[in-house]
């Protein structure tokens, strides 16, 4: 009876505070369908930039050479739209109605038909240093290359040479490697969306997690700030039951969190699918299908992930609590509980990011492996991978920190320490522990 | 017939330094008893160890015969306490607050919200949140949770502070009630004259120290002081 009583006690706290409502149930739905908008958005940006391209054509040449490379040009997909001729340079780019100029000088169709390098002069003008804005420019200066290459082949067919064969005399046919399946007919751009999602997953739970762990030391600090905290502890309650009930309630929001968190990554996830079901190039696997070999989320898979994300949280939520508790007020709890999530995140996070660990010598790889976020990370890259018995042994490794944390709190809450420990951050950034009465 | 209250040669440290340097007194069933003394003199880390917040470093407290660190939770069931400086859960309201004391005590929530109304004065501003209280309500919604308890010891440090003269009489009035009914209270104040109405006993600490313990009639007679202040200079120039 007290115990349920306690613990809705504990939930009307948390979902009172405004930070939790957003910090944990809110911003994992907001966040994930952001990006993947904001990602389907730049890249509809940049596709639209790549498809159109009109460019205003000052021929001074007006030679057999030049109309031979505007033809070119318009068979690449450039609408061309004649300027005229009369004016300087500043003139002309200040009447221009179109944002590319090609300028072909006299002597072009000479130098040509003489068969020197001839060139002509591209003009580009940036509304803002935007990505799209750049990946046109981009697109731009790699079709007038494939212009260029074209016309060369057209004039080499002209004197009966197949310049084709000089240029590549052999092709390559890729394949990868991956979990045992040979993929054929790869293409290197549509690797982007599973970069994509190495790396939103983990920045995802990062941010939820530091967020987590600083609103549930919060809501300790907090009890403690408003004085609060010693009127419970002498309630006929035993202490265990009150660090249950916290852990409880906070494993409660952590599920609503993990519910959110999937919600908002599925959406994302969707996104970044519509995005990429149209393959690049014919023949080759489209970002889906690339995707769906890399990331398999089937039922099971989805289910793994859902609890990774309940127990990273827990684990969070649990060294929140601890750090709210030996903490003497809201910003010191907040601090202590950003500063330890951080050193426990951030060393596995940038090693997903730069190799894995692998790549770690064997001293510096223990260390990782007694790190139990290092396990989280682990584990989800098995989910992911469908390596269903790996990722189950990193979640029994979680479990057991969690159990350990668990044990501290224990000790914690069963003596004084709750009133007369606490620990805050020195100037100098160093944590002082502070024995005093508490108040 | 067990103490209610009994605290024998308590010690206290924070480090190396000495909150409490041998408490040692007695309260009897239903009796007001007063510690007083100037800040720092050790009175809220003595209620604190009786609360089982706080252990003793030397010596042993027991409520009604059960230690206050071996059976805490013993002790816990028999004690309600008022922090000097406590806060209210803001999101709740007095209603919801005194609902959750009556479940964890086992009591009736239609009785205990209507002992909660009378004991605090609040009415219907029991139904808003505590965040929204001014300080004197808070204090008084804490001391109706304190009393609704119905514990055979009251710990109270300061249960007056932060209220105005009116609603001040008022809660004295309330503990005498409560005491006439068997209640034993263990009171703290700044207040001498509060102390004078209320307690049947006292005793006065300074720097973790009792140096007088007594009823306060007799403890003035026998330093010829016409009020506690004065009781207190006296013993404080004595033992200069």
């Amino acid at each position: 009876m007290s115990f349920s009583v306690l613990v809705w006690k504990e939930l009307r706290e948390l979902l009172a505070e405004k930070t939790i409502l957003i910090g944990i149930l809110l911003m994992p739905l907001i966040l994930f369908p952001l990006l993947g908008l904001t990602m389907v958005a730049g890249f509809s940006s940049a596709g639209r930039a790549q498809q159109v391209f009109e460019a205003a054509v000052l021929d001074r040449d007006d030679g057999w050479a030049s109309r031979e490379l505007l033809e070119t040009l318009k068979r690449a997909g450039v609408r061309l739209k004649p300027t005229p001729s009369g004016g300087d340079l500043n003139e002309i780019l200040e009447g221009l109605d179109s944002r590319l100029l090609i300028i072909i000088p006299e002597g072009f169709s000479q130098n040509i038909t003489n068969y020197r390098q001839a060139s002509i002069q591209l003009y580009y003008r940036l509304e803002r240093l935007s990505i799209s804005e750049l990946q046109g420019l981009s697109n731009f200066q790699a079709l007038v290359s494939y212009s260029s290459t074209i016309f060369g082949e057209r004039l080499a067919s002209g004197e009966g040479i197949d310049v084709r064969f000089y240029k590549s005399p052999f092709t390559a046919s890729e394949f990868i490697v991956y979990q045992g399946q040979v993929l054929g007919g790869v293409s290197t751009t549509v690797f982007q969306p599973v970069l994509y999602l190495s790396l939103t997953i983990p920045i995802g739970i990062f941010i939820i997690a530091v967020t987590a762990g600083s609103v549930s030391a919060t809501s300790v600090a907090l009890e403690k700030e408003a004085k609060t905290l010693e009127i419970l502890l002498t309630l006929p309650i035993h202490r265990l039951k009150l660090l249950a009930s916290k852990l409880l309630s906070s494993i409660v929001l952590a599920a609503l969190g993990g519910a959110s968190f999937m919600i908002g990554f599925l959406i994302y996830f969707q996104g970044i699918m519509s995005m990429i079901r149209q393959p690049p190039v014919e023949g080759v696997q489209t970002g889906a299908e690339m995707l769906s070999t890399f990331y398999s989320l089937s039922g099971p898979v989805l289910l793994l992930l859902g609890l990774i994300v309940i127990i990273s949280l827990a684990l969070t939520l649990s060294i929140g609590i601890l750090a709210g508790v030996v903490a003497g007020d809201v910003r010191g709890g907040q601090q202590l509980a950003s500063l330890l999530l951080s050193l426990l995140f951030l060393p596995p996070f940038m090693l997903q990011l730069l190799g894995g660990l692998s790549t770690l010598d064997p001293t510096l790889l223990t260390i990782m492996m007694l790190n139990p976020v290092t396990h989280v990370f682990l584990a989800l890259e098995s989910a992911t991978a469908s390596d269903i018995p790996a990722a189950l042994t990193h979640i029994l490794v979680t479990l057991a920190y969690l159990v350990l944390l668990l044990g501290v709190a224990a000790w914690i809450f069963s003596g004084e320490r709750l009133i007369s420990l606490r620990v805050r951050l020195g100037r100098r950034g160093i944590l002082e522990t502070v024995r005093g009465s508490g108040k | 017939m067990a103490a209610a209250v009994e605290v024998d040669g308590v010690w206290k440290f924070f480090g190396e330094r000495a909150a409490l340097k041998g408490v040692s007194f007695r309260v009897s069933p239903g009796e007001v008893f007063g510690l007083i003394g100037p800040n720092g003199a050790g009175k809220t880390t003595c209620f604190r160890i009786l609360a089982t917040i706080l252990r003793p470093s030397r010596g042993g407290a027991k409520i009604f015969g059960f230690d206050v660190v071996r059976d805490a939770q013993e002790v816990r069931s028999l004690i309600s306490y008022l922090p000097e400086e406590a806060g209210v859960y803001r999101s709740l309201s007095g209603v919801d607050y005194i609902r959750f004391l009556a479940r964890i005590y086992n009591r009736d929530e239609v009785e205990a919200l209507h002992e909660a109304e009378e004991v605090s004065g609040l009415g219907d501003a029991l139904r808003s949140r505590m965040g929204s209280y001014s300080l004197g309500m808070r204090r008084r919604i804490l001391l109706a949770g304190a009393l609704i308890a119905r514990p055979k010891v009251a710990i109270l440090d300061e249960p007056t502070s932060g209220l105005d003269v009116m609603h001040a009489v008022y809660v004295r009035d309330v503990i005498k009630k409560y005491s006439r009914q068997g209640m034993t209270f263990l009171i703290s104040s700044h207040n001498m004259l509060e102390v004078e109405y209320l307690c049947d006993r006292i005793a006065i600490i300074d720097e973790g120290v009792i140096i007088a313990e007594g009823q306060p009639k007799y403890l003035k007679e026998s330093a010829g002081a016409e009020n506690l202040e004065e009781l207190f200079l006296s013993l404080k120039r004595g033992a200069q």
